[in-house]
């Protein structure tokens, strides 16, 4: 997620906390999303601490109190943000107990407030009969933010019955706005498989390719192949869409890897496809390559590209600073697989181009060892 | 929304040193009702936005207080009869 969507999803957060509409908050522009988050987990503890006393009390007087009692007191007196407030101090099998008897959106409405760091015994014990109409109603809601900060505690059944009844457009927004993305992968490991070409196709026609290409850059390898693949086979225009979205937002660092864990066949059935050959792609895949450092996951997407794509590779490539480069001729000298590609461009580059390279090369040291190569 | 700064090349040094004093104020009290140290980039907030922050922080936890005792006492209310006596002395323990 870009700082400025985070920021943005920070800003709703804490307004939440606060009990107050976004508009009544500052624009806090002078502070990163982090520091907010920050803020917000500061003035989280400042809120729960402070009740702690009290809402002890009402978790120790809730279990004299029959559950369906409870709930009608949760509902007509207390709200949804102190029954938020209260879940963390109430025993875990007592508030899956009342939270069975109150409506989807009541519970919808105290999920918005809950801190999940503080109610993550009683997440793990929700059965999928309150997780998932809960999950449909937030979707309903368009609560993505909401469920991103719930996701990392769900236990992994509710999670993929919830993820069988949320469209693919909810799924690649609240994938997008996630707080623990180190459990994407996972997650995704529990989708069904058959989802990932409507998934693709969403973002194609929701032009949602921001999401689904951050989503891609937090999956593992063994993950991405077989997207790559799905990808692949969508089409043409679906693969135009994605390479103008990677243009526009200079998305391409998040694209590569994706290319490179593609099948041989997919590989050559993506470099085949009109938008990736165009003089605009190849700018924006062969800088990014060099200045991230992914010539390694741009090496079969050059050696797949037609031979009039390689020479606008070439152009793009020789139009690069000496220092920029240096670190790719360095690691594609020392990486079979990378080399070739490379040198192929060398080779159908202009005199003063190759000049570069040479310079490049010689700033590493690497220059004898690049003449060996071509030769 | 853009934020507007000052250029203070053209404010007086003194007014300079007054803003900066009148930030560090603000930041003072958000800390005071969060109860601990501010992240760097909200203590470098300017200090308008910090008062206004330290004021909803200031009512959040009012009404929080607030509700919850409102809310333990009409919950008393809804219990039936037997339950009330038990319950009102673990509230009040």
């Amino acid at each position: 997620m870009t700082e400025v969507l985070q920021h943005r999803a920070e800003r709703l957060k804490l307004a939440r906390l606060l009990d107050v509409d976004v508009d009544r908050l500052p624009p806090l522009t002078g502070a990163p999303a982090a520091d907010l988050a920050e803020l917000r987990e500061r003035l989280t503890d400042r809120l729960f601490d402070e009740s702690t006393r009290v809402l002890g009390r009402v978790a120790a007087a809730s279990r004299l109190v029959p559950s369906p009692i409870v709930a009608g007191v949760a509902t007509k007196v207390f709200g949804p943000l102190l029954c938020a407030r209260a879940a963390a101090a109430i025993d875990p099998d007592k508030a899956i107990d009342v939270g069975s008897r109150l409506p989807a959106p009541f519970l919808a409405d105290v999920t918005v407030q809950l801190d999940p760091r503080r109610v993550a015994p009683m997440i793990a014990g929700v059965p999928e009969s309150l997780t998932v109409p809960v999950a449909t109603e937030l979707a309903r809601r368009g609560e993505h933010v909401t469920m991103g900060r719930f996701l990392a505690y769900v236990p992994d059944e509710p999670l993929r019955t919830a993820m069988g009844v949320l469209d693919d457009e909810t799924m690649l927004r609240v994938a997008f706005v996630l707080e623990h993305k180190d459990r994407l992968d996972h997650a995704v490991g529990l989708l069904d498989p058959a989802r990932l070409p409507g998934i693709l196709r969403c973002a194609a026609e929701q032009d949602l390719w921001p999401e689904a290409l951050d989503l891609l850059g937090h999956l593992s390898e063994e993950r991405l192949g077989p997207i790559a693949d799905q990808l692949a086979g969508l089409g043409d225009d679906v693969v135009a869409g994605l390479v103008e979205a990677a243009c526009a937002g200079g998305l391409w660092a998040g694209l590569l890897p994706v290319v490179r864990h593609a099948s041989p066949e997919a590989c050559r059935r993506l470099a085949a496809a009109p938008a990736f050959t165009t003089q605009r792609a190849l700018e924006g895949i062969v800088e990014t390559a060099a200045t991230e450092g992914l010539w390694p996951d741009l090496a079969p997407l050059l050696a797949a590209l037609p031979a009039r794509a390689r020479t606008r590779a070439a152009a793009a490539a020789g139009r690069l600073d000496p220092e920029v480069l240096a670190p790719v001729v360095e690691r594609a000298l020392d990486d079979d697989a990378a080399r070739a590609p490379l040198l192929d461009l060398v080779e159908r580059m202009r005199p003063a181009a190759r000049a570069r390279v040479r310079e490049a090369a010689a700033l590493v040291g690497r220059a004898e060892d690049l003449e060996a190569a071509l030769a | 929304m853009p934020l507007i700064v000052a250029p203070t090349t053209d404010i007086p040094g003194r007014a300079v040193a007054g803003m900066a004093r009148v930030a560090i104020v603000s930041a003072q009290r958000l800390a005071a009702e969060l109860g601990a140290e501010l992240p760097a980039g909200v203590a470098a907030l300017p200090a308008a936005e910090l008062a206004v922050l330290a004021d909803l922080v200031r009512d959040a936890r009012r009404t929080q207080a607030a509700d919850l005792a409102r809310a333990t006492d009409e919950g008393l209310r809804f219990l039936p009869r037997l339950l009330r006596g038990p319950v009102k002395a673990v509230l009040l323990r």
